[in-house]
């Protein structure tokens, strides 16, 4: 298992795509924040011209569990009036889903790999249990989530402090690592969702797909429905189905979030997590190569 | 001889199709196996399920006496279909992949196994520019990366120039005699396949039809005198005044002499003086294609 990890790690490292996924981390973070500076910019001459509409609560409502399809990433307004910690500037870019598509790209890509060279042929059958094929795949695609996690962090904070200058501050560590491990517990989820649909329909372009719609929020319109649906059944009146999937909860994480929500992002990032990963061992060990 | 590896009753279903139906066969440690059989005859389907690719629908195998086989698969090296390789990466890159998986930690040894299929200068050129026969050949390299004590070869002189072909045989040959590796080779190239292997068996349409070693093949394959006349009971009489006794005939009344092999001219001049007409009288030497053709029903192409 472990020369198995050990292998996986090493083609990580000199896979191209893994580079391609560094460089478009670093060229996100640069974008994401010179936008956000211009969109500041914009609001500041605004707020100059209509002073009134300046001092609006920057507060949003209940709407990140409303159907809102597509990427967007939502300057906070209360940034013009102090400044904004690091905790709050890498959730706001987290929260968009951006993060999420590179996620299901890079995944589909690096675990289709094997199959599409026929590589997996010279390993899976000198195997007593193909099943730590995917664990060890697993292994390597939880490093490449958490170098995706870490350095977008970092390179975030890095290039706010470029672009706002004293705009930054380092605010909570504490609240910095929550959101950070929030955000790796549901970004590694979802890799090993794609992962597990990668291995399951043996087509990096469907799960990609797919993924790229999870990001994108389209299934929203779905979860709408199935509350629909299941509303109707007793007990279930007040269901919400988006409560309990991956892409929401991303965008649900925020620095007064409830111990309740907290507890219940955990639940559903362990839930898809371990269901995935225990499906994907369980359908290597039981399919032909 | 210690046996290696038995299959008994091993079957592989797709559907209602059996693209292994029923192989029991048998393979000795030291010994190189030749798989024979045409496209589709079920080869590829039954290496798959011999180094753990695939799982058998019905029936079992053993591998070096373990059955089912679980520890002994890592004794397995297999070239199965197309080489499984990642193009953008080196050869030795690639070799070194498939060393770490297996717990290799020696350095040196994707370099000398590139060194034994004759890429010794292509290790750190990308395996995308590689030719159809190198890549063949970094496939086999591949294939004995965890020094494997049985080979498992699909096809291994595709692509292969006459070159390329007859280091692979010296290789194979060499590995076989030095170390005592086994290999089960599939190919078609009955030709190349005569030269090396020293059992073979015959594979058509999921089915084994027969199992022999070098020697019983050579008994049944060899060089006679075959001879069509009329009647066939008065030239048999003749023969055996003749002093010939090494003989037998063929259901279809062929009569193959193995004795006096030079002497057709003598056996015609002496049946015409007895009264029997020769219809027909060649010498023949049936080739490893000659007898599998006649054993799947090619008989025309003979």
């Amino acid at each position: 298992m472990y020369n198995l990890i050990r292998m996986q790690l090493r083609f990580l490292l000199r896979s191209r795509s893994f580079f391609v996924m560094l460089a478009v981390i670093l060229l996100m973070a640069a974008l994401n924040v010179l936008l956000l500076r211009w969109d500041l910019t914009e609001m500041q001459a605004e707020s100059q011209i209509q002073p009134e509409e300046a001092t609006e609560s920057a507060e949003t409502e209940d709407s990140i569990y409303e159907a809102e399809v597509g990427l967007t990433v939502e300057t906070n307004e209360a940034w013009l009036n102090h400044a904004a910690s690091w905790e709050e500037l890498n959730q706001t870019l987290f929260s968009s889903g951006m993060y999420f598509i590179l996620c299901a790209v890079f995944t589909a890509i690096f675990t289709r790999a094997d199959y599409k060279n026929g590589f997996v042929k010279n390993i899976a059958g000198q195997l007593p249990g193909r099943g730590r094929l995917a664990l060890a795949k697993g292994t390597a695609v939880a490093v490449q989530v958490a170098i995706l996690v870490g350095l977008s962090a970092a390179l975030n904070g890095a290039a706010g402090l470029c672009l706002f200058q004293d705009g930054i501050t380092l605010g909570s560590p504490s609240a910095l690592l929550q959101m950070l491990g929030l955000q790796y517990l549901l970004h590694l989820a979802f890799s090993w969702v794609i992962m597990l649909l990668c291995l399951l329909t043996r087509s990096s372009a469907l799960s990609m797909t797919l993924g790229i719609l999870i990001s994108c929020n389209v299934f929203s319109l779905i979860y709408v429905m199935l509350d629909w649906l299941l509303q109707k059944l007793p007990g279930l009146e007040s269901f919400r189905l988006e409560q309990y999937v991956l892409e929401t909860n991303v965008a649900a994480i925020s620095p007064s979030m409830s111990t309740q929500d907290v507890l219940r992002t955990l639940t559903v990032g362990c839930g898809f997590a371990l269901g995935s990963l225990l499906l994907s061992v369980l359908l290597l060990h039981r399919r032909d190569v | 001889m210690e046996e290696i590896l038995r299959t008994v009753s091993l079957t592989k279903r797709y559907g209602r199709h059996a693209a292994v139906n029923n192989v029991s066969l048998s393979m000795g440690q030291g010994e190189i196996y030749g798989l024979i059989g045409r496209n589709g005859a079920g080869k590829t389907t039954l290496l798959k399920l011999i180094c753990g690719l695939a799982r058998p629908t019905a029936g079992d195998f053993s591998l070096f006496g373990e059955r089912p086989p679980r520890q002994s698969l890592s004794r397995v090296g297999a070239l199965i279909e197309a080489p499984g390789i990642f193009p953008a990466l080196s050869a030795q890159e690639n070799l070194m992949l498939k060393y770490t998986a297996l717990g290799g930690r020696d350095k040196r040894w994707p370099q000398k196994l590139l060194d034994t299929v004759g890429l010794s200068n292509a290790g750190s050129k990308k395996v995308g520019k590689f030719s159809m026969g190198m890549k063949q050949r970094l496939g086999i390299a591949l294939a004995l990366v965890g020094r494997p004590d049985l080979v498992i070869l699909d096809e291994p002189i595709n692509g292969l120039d006459p070159q390329g072909i007859a280091e692979i045989r010296d290789m194979i040959e060499e590995l076989n005699r030095t170390y005592g590796v086994s290999f089960l080779i599939s190919s078609h190239i009955l030709e190349e396949l005569s030269k090396i292997a020293t059992s073979y068996g015959f594979l058509h349409q999921g089915c084994l039809l027969q199992q022999v070693t070098r020697e019983e093949l050579a008994a049944k394959c060899r060089e006679h005198i075959e001879l069509i006349a009329q009647p066939t009971e008065r030239a048999c009489t003749v023969l055996e005044e003749m002093g010939i006794s090494d003989y037998r005939v063929t259901q279809d009344g062929v009569i193959q002499i193995f004795e006096r092999l030079g002497g057709s001219g003598d056996i015609a001049m002496t049946l015409m003086q007895q009264q029997v007409r020769v219809l027909s009288l060649c010498e023949k030497n049936e080739n490893l294609e000659d007898y599998y053709l006649k054993l799947t029903g090619g008989q025309k192409h003979v």
